[in-house]
């Protein structure tokens, strides 16, 4: 372990055991921190609990500190550091499992990410622990505007907010120190690579023009540099508007993804993989998919353009040669050095690789390094964190391929922490670019979120914070909630209405709120999902069988009433006549119509339930991948009753492959099942056009919804 | 903000001079001033009426309009039955005459539907259902309508839907209201936003009279081919015509998972992001990090002779 930088000693002991919301630049790698942090309570008086999601970055700590994770069953009996899922969590807390009052204290990791169910633990220990620390961190400023940080700083209980941007001034003089050599190479691009840019840029900015005409005051705020920024950026910008878009604005937000991707691979790549990408948006099946883009006049010349560059002397991305021409220049020197290049994208350091070594044919995508000279050149994509490729690798100079602000702040921190040798980096970036632009307005982004969030700190008075947790009590009775609800809200604003909330695997339904009451909540897309996959049938038919007063609970928001499946939705309370149905415009309404349903009725039946119910199943999606899961469940031959049966004993999609069909048959449970699912995992599919000639769909009077009302 | 004539002008008194004297007693007994207003609107709607009968001349049930105003005000069962001596025709849709002028009828368009004196219901589609239509914004100013209809037709019918138009801006606690009224009432509450939609809604329950479930429930039976697009449809920002593709350009599912990351990179609709998101999933195993077969199996003894319905909705972060 290396020595502690001053901003990073400085940091430890502003968090140690005090309530806190800590918000570092990216790169800064406060992950360093938190382990040191965490290993201090290493120790069986301690009880720390880690709410975490199972991010890699928790996966790491978890590693480096030689605890579980928390995608896995954890333990508080032995004290020290615990990893837990903030659904496991609450549902241990309020069934006592957890000594929470005896708690040390909380570490949030991703504060920005906290959702119901974190601030839900987080309530639930704050109520039964007044004295424990609550400390949560994120490395992501731009992720908090003014209102999001005050939501953040009420969900933790805390009006002390710890700001580490990079140009803290602790921060400044720990990394001036030592700083890595570097050399800038601003390299011109292609005339034709120029007007390419230009083409594109024009395109995206008439996307981002009829967004904007097509949604007034729905995203004013959106411009190309908006568009321009990474998708996620994009995307939650859009996130709170989605609903409210239509068809047509979904498609331009698609293809400004499209030309902004263009955009990079113009940058990154040569004139051949360009010209190959642009090939799908030449087909008929996308022109029609497509906004119009494709009609403007840029887009003819923005084809032409890249078919000529493409011609007869193929031109090569002049980032390439310049690549070349450094890696020439350092190889002469007799010494051993050892080169490293990093590029954003796996594909591009495999171009990189067959474009350096001279090498078309090669196939061995392994290979991820060559010799020339004395020197040692390694390619790799640019990963978060950096350090441990630095350390295996110990290079002396390394070529960024493409400009990342959060590579270039970890390859400072590695050099301040490593005095020794001195780095020398290559900056490769096109001089007066689309990418160069990137990278400065990811720079200013993080400084006006910083300087936001400074104001942010210095208007926020005492006590503006309100620490007011609420009482638990269960002054409105007991609802059973099923523990797969946790993930909602729901059970949270019950808990706040002073419900005791029981956590229970239910067989049917959601919540079980008087004896006789049981209630499936959906949300307009799950009523959707459900309705389409006969799931809510099925529940619906549970629920009638189980209760006397089945309901189901539809919470829509806003303009998802135009999405509401209203046919099926009718055609369920034909075959249901006495399911009921609450329309909820927003988990408040729901929690006070629960509280409200209870009123005067008796509670919820533990033995009724425990009658149909059982406790403490292990679950299905705590022990699998949540994605294989759904896939494999999909997979001809998987049912319900087979699913666990085929993941646990199956393991990977590489392993069923291997499996003759005897013994899928053997997973599935008859020869029939495994035969299916055999064909389906080797055999070529294809629709079957011939079947759906000789049966066609009956669709009497089909009729669209009504979308809007003109 | 348009609000239906023959319920925002004259709509109480119109109800209760035809068939529901009882409303006619509350509003009496509540309030005088409501019930001048009453008797003032009472006018304007029959006359409103008129005109209506005058543009459908051929509507057989219009002239017991006349005669049920002329009925002492009493027991509306008796009432009712007497009305219904000519011929009903089930198949069509039955439209009590009080929705006269409601603009939602103008929506029926896929079904026959007639006026039909005698149903207890709004709306009629089958013997065994009756809706009952309530303007929210109605409801506003005469919440005991509703009251009175409900108890109407309590005991009529197996499904009774009532259909509210959310037409009032500040719906949320009358939906609140409504919601409660229906658990209550054990009525099926079914909203709309505009009358069109109110409309259909209408038709659909015509339509769907003898509608088998099929719609609604699992189909096991599909094809192997869609059954992968499903499947491949599950993996995080793979959408259905990328699932098309990657089984067009890639035939099987086994060289799909066993595609080199470039090979995936460059069908069209994928960038590399995507791709890689593809490329990583497929390679995940089953089981999570720490979670042994043997555990997952022990779990899958105690399932037995379960039938648990997983709910697939569960998305992790």
């Amino acid at each position: 372990m290396t020595r502690m930088l001053e901003y990073e000693r400085q940091l430890l002991l502003d968090m140690v055991g005090v309530n806190c919301l800590l918000i570092s630049a990216a790169g800064l790698d406060i992950e360093r921190v938190m382990e040191s942090l965490l290993r201090a309570y290493l120790d069986p008086r301690n009880l720390v609990l880690v709410v975490g999601t199972g991010s890699e970055q928790e996966l790491r700590l978890a590693n480096a500190l030689g605890v579980p994770p928390s995608t896995q069953k954890c333990s508080y009996d032995e004290g020290g550091v615990v990893f837990v899922t903030a659904r496991v969590l609450v549902v241990d807390a309020l069934r006592d499992r957890v000594p929470l009052a005896s708690v040390t204290g909380v570490v949030m990791l991703r504060a920005h990410a906290i959702l119901a169910q974190e601030a839900f633990a987080l309530r639930l220990f704050r109520q039964r622990n007044p004295t424990g620390f609550i400390c949560a961190v994120s490395d992501a400023p731009s992720r908090f505007s003014s209102h999001n940080v005050r939501k953040v700083m009420r969900t933790i209980f805390c009006d002390n907010l710890l700001l580490w941007p990079r140009f803290h001034s602790v921060v400044v003089s720990a990394l001036s120190g030592v700083t890595p050599e570097v050399v800038e190479l601003h390299v011109t691009m292609t005339q034709s690579m120029l007007k390419i840019q230009t083409a594109l840029l024009e395109l995206l900015s008439y996307c981002v023009r009829e967004l904007r005409r097509l949604n007034p005051g729905l995203l004013d705020e959106l411009n190309v540099e908006e568009a321009l920024a990474s998708p996620r950026t994009l995307q939650r910008l859009l996130d709170p508007v989605w609903h409210q878009l239509g068809p047509k604005s979904r498609q331009l937000i698609a293809d400004a993804k499209t030309l902004r991707t263009l955009l990079r691979s113009l940058c990154q790549s040569d004139s051949a993989s360009f010209l190959a990408q642009l090939a799908p948006l030449r087909t008929a099946e996308y022109a029609q998919r497509s906004s119009g883009w494709l009609l403007l006049p840029a887009a003819e010349s923005l084809f032409v353009l890249a078919k000529g560059r493409d011609g007869n002397e193929k031109e090569i991305c002049p980032k390439w040669s310049a690549l070349a021409d450094v890696l020439e220049e350092e190889a002469k020197d007799d010494g051993e050095n050892k080169i490293l290049i990093l590029a954003e994208e796996r594909r591009t350091c495999r171009q990189l690789m067959r474009y350096l070594t001279k090498d078309e044919a090669s196939s061995e995508d392994d290979q991820t390094f060559f010799k020339k000279n004395n020197c040692l050149v390694f390619l790799e994509p640019l990963v978060s964190p950096l350090e441990p490729l630095l350390a295996a690798f110990s290079p002396r100079i390394i070529i960024l391929y493409d400009a990342n602000v959060v590579a270039v702040r970890q390859l400072e921190v590695f050099q301040a922490r490593n005095p020794e040798p001195r780095l020398r980096v290559y900056f490769v970036v096109f001089g007066g670019s689309v990418e160069e632009q990137l990278y400065l307005t990811a720079l200013r982004r993080e400084k006006d979120a910083f300087e936001a969030l400074v104001r942010e700190k210095a208007s926020l008075g005492a006590g503006e914070v309100s620490v007011d947790v609420g009482v638990e009590s269960a002054k409105h009775g007991i609802v059973l909630v099923d523990v797969r609800e946790f993930r909602s809200e729901l059970p949270n604003l019950l808990h706040q209405k002073e419900v005791r909330v029981e956590p229970i695997t239910l067989k049917v339904g959601d919540y079980i709120v008087t004896r006789d009451l049981c209630v499936e909540r959906k949300s307009v897309s799950d009523l959707i999902g459900s309705l389409n996959s006969g799931r809510l049938h099925k529940q619906a038919t549970a629920m009638q069988r189980n209760y006397k007063r089945p309901v189901l609970l539809i919470e829509f928001e806003g303009k998802d009433v135009t999405r509401l499946p209203m046919q099926r939705l009718q055609l369920l309370t034909l075959l249901f006549p006495r399911l009921r149905i609450i329309w909820s415009p927003s988990p408040h309404a729901s929690a006070e119509m629960l509280v409200e349903l209870k009123a005067g009725h008796d509670e919820p039946s533990l033995e009724h339930a425990a009658a149909s119910h059982r406790y403490d199943t292990p679950l299905l999606h705590e022990q699998f991948d949540t994605t294989m899961r759904e896939f494999v469940s999909c997979l001809p031959g998987v049912h319900s009753k087979n699913l666990r049966s085929v993941l646990s004993r199956g393991g990977s999609l590489v392993q069923l492959f291997t499996m003759d069909a005897a013994k899928l048959a053997e997973l599935t449970g008859t020869a029939a099942a495994g035969q299916s699912l055999h064909s389906a995992l080797h055999k070529a599919l294809s629709p079957n056009l011939q079947a759906s000639y000789v049966k066609p769909k009956k669709q009497p009077l089909k009729r669209k919804w009504p979308s809007k009302k003109t | 903000m348009k609000i239906f004539p023959f319920h925002a002008t004259g709509g109480a008194g119109f109800v209760s001079a035809v068939e529901r004297p009882c409303v006619l007693n509350y509003l009496k007994s509540s309030s005088i001033g409501v019930q001048d207003k009453s008797d003032s609107m009472d006018g304007a709607s029959s006359s409103g009426g008129g005109q209506l009968r005058d543009v459908l001349p051929n509507l057989s049930k219009s002239k017991f309009y006349d005669q049920a105003k002329q009925l002492p005000p009493g027991d509306p069962a008796s009432a009712s039955t007497s009305k219904s001596s000519g011929p009903v025709n089930y198949s069509a849709l039955l439209v009590n005459p009080k929705q006269k002028g409601n603009p939602l009828l103008k929506h029926i368009t896929s079904v026959a539907w007639q006026f039909e004196e005698g149903i207890a219901a709004d709306y009629q589609p089958t013997r065994t259902a009756g809706i009952l239509f309530l303007s929210m914004q109605y409801h506003n100013l005469n919440p005991e309508y509703l009251h009175e209809r409900i108890k109407g037709i309590s005991n009529m019918y197996d499904l009774r839907v009532l259909l509210v138009q959310v037409d009032f801006a500040n719906s949320e606690p009358l939906l609140r209201t409504l919601n409660r009224i229906c658990l209550l009432a054990q009525m099926t509450l079914v909203l709309a936003w505009s009358a069109e939609q109110a409309g259909k809604i209408v038709e659909t329950y015509k339509m769907y009279e003898n509608k088998p479930p099929d719609m609604i429930m699992e189909r096991n039976a599909d094809e192997p081919y869609f059954q992968m697009v499903k499947a491949l449809c599950c993996v995080p920002s793979v959408n259905r015509a990328d699932a098309v593709t990657l089984l067009s350009v890639f035939g099987s599912l086994e060289k799909i998972a066993k595609a080199p990351l470039e090979k995936l990179e460059l069908c069209p609709g994928f960038g590399p992001a995507k791709a890689e998101r593809l490329w990583r999933a497929l390679r995940k195993p089953f089981l999570r990090l720490g979670v042994t077969q043997e555990d997952a199996l022990k779990a899958a003894e105690e399932e037995e002779g379960d039938d648990e319905e997983e709910d697939l909705n569960d998305y992790d972060g």
